[in-house]
């Protein structure tokens, strides 16, 4: 098994993990600006690192893995993040390590060739049911038209969350 | 007439009771609805305990689909692929035979819930994270050819639905507390053994949806398990627990935004459904 975690350690020649300040003699390199995009908040690269080190997730990580999280890469992140406007070679070690996380779950993804991606979503997606089933399902049909525009007013309204409610929102969460 | 049956669901058992029919119907006897040929009709009732039990069902659907983030999440990746999806057309409440909590119907497209067994609010938010898993995975790929081709190729459509009945396992069930709880791992004895978990519950739905027998599909789901264990999208982590704010406070909404699952993306791809103002992210980059 090759479990693709969010902690992605795959090794790229020109990456590294080492402190900005072991990396000041090499040159800048100027093609990682286009991906300057793939940073994420520093206060992400916080919530993994809190979260990583907690112990309910230690717990489910050895449920899965078998073995001790290493949340190194994390505070490397973080760390570097932090840095990114001063330091170039801070900016260059988290763009390379977002790289690496994003080739992981993108391999993840085409790794999985036990199916045929689609270039176009099903053409019988939305066809109209057989006439069989749309006798019986009137009144189902009938029930949920309002919920249909209940559903997309709340994506529209709230986003992908929805409306929060206060018990479940409040515990833990620090970015809300 | 009885039109043969050509179609495949994944139905997914929630006890172990149930009777084999001697031909392969890809689990379409558990919904005696979706059979166009069946001599079953499903009355529809207004009034007493059915009816009830019924518009709790499709109450708890819509609470579902409101509050719980993975069920939003999904369906915004859903919409992001193209296929639009609504309540309406895709989701349906309705009573099956034997215990089975719910399945997908790719012939139709529909994720039917069964509201003979569970109508409360936690069982079905399951059964829908569940099937929703399913429909992502017919959306992004393909899933169910047509009765034909599949009895053509029977290992490859086993190892299609192994697939996403492993990546369904995977992420919504088998996490610790559950897993203790249902007797996959032992108390203190949990190391690595979420794949356990995960094989045998992608085991019993395998079986429940195909006429195999035990040690074909766990033959099946052995051929299949590394690449689909390893493949999480639309989430890109397995999570830790039911409730997100427990493991990780929906971060996999915020990833999820820029591998394509972001309601954005949902309007510009499908034209009615999922259109949502720039702020669906908590904090956007």
């Amino acid at each position: 098994v090759n479990p693709t975690d969010h902690l992605a350690t795959m090794p790229i020649a020109e990456a590294s993990t080492k402190p900005a300040e072991e990396q000041q003699s090499q040159q800048p390199n100027p093609k990682l600006d286009r991906y300057s995009w793939l940073i994420r908040p520093c206060s992400i690269y916080k919530e993994e690192l809190r979260v990583c080190r907690s112990r309910a997730y230690r717990k489910h990580h050895e449920f899965v893995y078998g073995a001790q999280p290493d949340c190194s890469q994390w505070a490397v992140d973080y760390d570097n993040c932090l840095q990114q406007n001063d330091d170039r070679p801070a900016f260059e070690a988290l763009v390379l390590s977002e790289m690496r996380r994003r080739h992981a779950r993108l391999r993840a993804m085409t790794g999985n060739d036990v199916w045929q991606y689609r270039d176009q979503p099903p053409a019988e997606w939305n066809s109209p049911l057989p006439s069989g089933a749309a006798e019986a399902s009137t009144v189902d049909r009938l029930t949920l038209t309002g919920a249909d525009e209940a559903l997309n007013s709340s994506f529209e309204q709230y986003g992908v969350l929805g409306p929060m409610s206060i018990g479940a929102r409040m515990s833990q969460c620090t970015l809300l | 007439e009885r039109q043969p049956s050509s179609a495949s669901t994944a139905a997914d058992e929630s006890s172990a009771s149930k009777s084999a029919p001697s031909s392969e119907d890809y689990g379409y006897s558990v919904f005696p609805k979706r059979d166009p040929g069946a001599d079953y009709k499903a009355p529809a009732r207004f009034i007493g305990f059915r009816a009830w039990r019924h518009n709790r069902c499709l109450k708890n659907v819509l609470d579902c689909s409101m509050t719980d983030p993975f069920i939003r999440y999904l369906i915004v990746a859903i919409r992001s692929r193209g296929c639009s999806f609504t309540l309406s057309r895709n989701v349906s409440c309705e009573r099956c035979r034997f215990s089975f909590s719910g399945g997908y119907d790719p012939m139709r497209k529909q994720v039917a819930v069964c509201e003979n067994e569970f109508w409360a609010k936690p069982g079905i938010c399951s059964v829908l994270r569940h099937e929703l898993i399913h429909a992502f995975d017919d959306c992004r790929a393909v899933m169910f050819k047509g009765a034909d081709e599949e009895a053509k190729e029977p290992n490859e459509s086993l190892d299609r639905l192994a697939c996403t009945e492993i990546r369904a396992a995977s992420l919504n069930h088998c996490m610790l507390g559950a897993a203790k709880m249902e007797g996959y791992t032992g108390m203190f004895n949990y190391a690595g053994q979420h794949q356990h978990c995960v094989k045998s519950k992608a085991l019993m739905s395998v079986l429940a949806a195909r006429q195999i027998s035990r040690p074909e599909g766990e033959a099946a789901i052995e051929r299949v398990f590394d690449r689909c264990y390893a493949d999480l999208e639309p989430f890109g982590r397995i999570p830790a627990s039911l409730k997100s704010f427990r493991s990780d406070c929906d971060r996999f909404i915020i990833d999820g935004a820029r591998y394509g699952y972001s309601i954005q993306e949902a309007r510009q791809r499908t034209g009615n459904a999922a259109s949502g103002s720039a702020s669906g992210s908590p904090s956007a980059s």
